[in-house]
């Protein structure tokens, strides 16, 4: 059954790259988006269907159903999923850059998509400040490594976005992946919001209103303290706890700011990764905007 | 009871506080009984408490005012006590942990357990010129003792090891049969009156009942209407805040950020249900039972010999002694309430609703600071 009317739009993420604010602003305008005729999945669902990905492998039809009813909602002629969680996690065993275990779950979701028009975006930003951020989550969601432990255990030459890019190309075709530049745009969540809507051809009000989601990152201080205190603290509240009261007192706001990566490090990517990163976010093709 | 006109219950950290609350919530019923109760927030809000000789902050030119004011004090209360029933002879209790003076356990009492205790006692005793006084004496087991006082300890903000804190904890310095002749050789004292804090596993209106009946009152008060003790808990640390204050406040630098991990290890991890004290490995608990293991068997065989001698030798102890204590005669409709299940649950429910109306009422702010602001 073909759908050349319906559309599927899907935020795969990645992490760390500003995910969440276009989650909260999906989140906080569901009506008006429903009246544009987009029909929004919640990301809770969406941890429910897809979750890390092998959910949706193992069983797809739960969410094609969850598709196909809001397909046939009267009104409703897209449907719309931000969910980073669904290409799994970067960093795995073997080579294929980060993101390296998407595929079948991408195969999956283009499995179950297949009749609608796809949009496909993907987030990303360059690779020191996408390693330095996701090291500060898995310290901020319990683990108690050291920086140069946890960077020494990649391999700092596969962390390309380009084969990540490539499967999707391969999976959506290439009119369907959209790349979101995260370093450009994610200081400013209106700015953040509108390049998103803009890639995948959604209008906006003129006046938008968008909720920052801002998480303040840990200090030097801050992240001293959490990788002391980690090792005590077991469940998601008590983490949550801590993660709370380190933002509050011990943020980059009031406290000198973590230094993770050395500049050489730094050059370093930026000489392996740069040219290819600048190619990947350059001459993005934008969705035909609807009414 | 007649035969002392003074009763002095004295306890080690958490007996005294669990009676006082009970005690002062009773103390209608007490006066009716001709029972005249001073707890120690009273004393300690005396103009001038400073001048009892508890500690070695105690001011001496203070002495005599204070001894002045507690006598004031306690002839207010007994005062109170007579005029409910007539002319009868009042009997008074004086409740206060300072009695063994002050601060928590620790390196100080390496040389001698309690220094302070005759001390402070006697200038009690000589204030409220009694004659015949009773000492009532909570003892607590000794790891648990050393446990509870280092957590009270670091949560006052101190970082000190708990060996260092206790560097004799191998040697048998806690020593209750020490402590108990010295407070027999102060002067007008008659009798020690020895009981286990551990007791109050059996609840609070067991372990209530218990006390009262050492002066006579055993089953005789409505203890309905202490109501469900707000505190059921050890107010210290637990051992997992221990830990985390442990690994953060070195990485501290000012007395502001010290205050504000203080409090969030406070809110977060303090003793409770979900969060024991249990500090101690089980090796260095058996070893510190082991090296008190002859002087508490001696305590118990003399002083307490209606409770088994080993009482205090094993963790987890070979006989729970909050079994020992039978539950009081309900004296009011319904039955009487069993104070550790009741209030934990209780306790615990309110904890759970407070973590999870938390982030409703963060978000509730925050939008409503939100609205203010694009108005």
């Amino acid at each position: 059954m073909s759908l050349p009317d319906k559309r599927f739009v899907c935020h795969v993420g990645a992490h760390v790259t500003g995910a969440r604010q276009v989650q909260r602003y999906l989140r906080d305008n569901v009506d008006q988006l429903e009246r544009q005729g987009l029909h929004c999945v919640p990301r809770a669902l969406m941890g429910k269907l897809v979750g890390w990905g092998p959910k949706l492998v193992a069983d797809p039809d739960r969410f094609a159903q969850e598709l196909g009813s809001a397909w046939r909602s009267p009104g409703i002629d897209g449907v719309l999923v931000s969910h980073e969680n669904t290409i799994g996690r970067p960093f795995g065993d073997g080579g294929g850059g980060l993101y390296a275990g998407a595929l079948p779950t991408l195969e999956a979701l283009a499995g179950v998509s297949e009749p609608a028009q796809r949009t496909v975006v993907l987030s990303v930003r360059p690779q020191a400040d996408f390693l330095e951020s996701y090291y500060l989550q898995t310290i901020s969601e319990g683990a108690w490594h050291t920086f140069d432990d946890w960077l020494g255990a990649l391999d700092l030459d596969d962390i390309s976005w380009m084969p990540l890019h490539e499967q999707l190309i391969a999976t959506f075709g290439v009119d369907a992946v959209r790349v979101l530049d995260f370093a450009e745009v994610g200081s400013d969540p209106v700015a953040h919001v509108r390049e998103f809507f803009r890639l995948i051809g959604v209008d906006l009000p003129a006046d938008l209103h968008v909720s920052p989601v801002h998480h303040p990152r840990p200090s030097e201080k801050g992240m001293r303290m959490v990788l002391a205190a980690n090792p005590y603290v077991r469940t998601t509240d008590e983490r949550m706890g801590l993660r709370a009261f380190l933002q509050k007192n011990f943020s980059d706001r009031d406290y000198p700011s973590p230094t993770l990566l050395t500049v050489e490090q730094r050059a370093e990517l930026n000489d392996r990764y740069g040219d290819e990163y600048r190619r990947l976010v350059a001459a993005q093709p934008v969705g035909e905007a609807r009414p | 009871m007649s035969r002392y006109d003074l009763v002095l219950h004295v306890g080690m950290p958490r007996s005294g506080a669990v009676l006082r609350r009970a005690l002062v919530r009773l103390r209608p019923q007490l006066r009716t009984h001709a029972v005249a109760l001073v707890g120690g927030a009273q004393i300690d809000g005396l103009q001038h408490a400073a001048g009892w000789q508890c500690g070695r902050g105690a001011r001496g030119r203070d002495a005599s005012m204070f001894e002045r004011e507690l006598a004031a004090a306690v002839t207010e209360e007994q005062r109170h006590a007579a005029g409910i029933r007539g002319r009868l002879p009042v009997r008074t209790v004086v409740s206060s942990n300072r009695l063994l003076g002050m601060g928590p356990v620790g390196r100080r009492d390496a040389e001698q357990f309690r220094p302070y205790a005759t001390m402070a006692t006697a200038q009690v005793v000589k204030a409220l010129s009694a004659r015949r006084v009773q000492v009532v004496l909570y003892t607590h087991r000794q790891d648990r003792l050393m446990e509870l006082s280092y957590l009270k300890r670091l949560r006052s903000g101190q970082q000190v090891a708990f060996e260092d804190e206790f560097p004799n904890r191998f040697e048998p310095v806690l020593d209750y049969l020490d402590l108990i002749d010295r407070l027999r050789a102060v002067p007008n004292v008659s009798d020690v009156v020895v009981r286990p804090l551990e007791l109050v596993d059996a609840g609070q209106h067991a372990f209530v009942n218990d006390f009262l009946g050492l002066f006579g009152l055993e089953n005789a008060l409505d203890l309905n209407a202490m109501g469900i003790d707000p505190l059921p808990y050890p107010s210290v640390y637990s051992a997992r805040a221990a830990q985390l204050a442990l690994a953060l406040v070195p990485l501290t630098d000012t007395p502001a950020e010290r205050r504000r991990v203080g409090a969030y290890v406070w809110k977060h991890y303090q003793a409770s249900e979900r969060y024991p004290t249990d500090l101690l490995g089980r090796d260095v608990r058996q070893r510190i039972l082991d090296c008190y293991a002859d002087r508490n068997r001696e305590l118990f065989r003399t002083h307490l010999p209606d409770l088994p001698a080993d009482s205090y030798s094993d963790d987890p102890s070979t006989f729970a002694l909050g079994n020992v204590l039978s539950q009081p005669e309900p004296t009011s409709a319904g039955s009487a309430p069993v104070w550790t299940a009741a209030t934990r649950a209780a306790t615990d429910a309110v904890a759970k609703l407070e973590r999870r109306a938390r982030p409703v009422a963060d978000r509730a702010r925050r939008t409503i600071s939100r609205a203010q602001r694009s108005r």
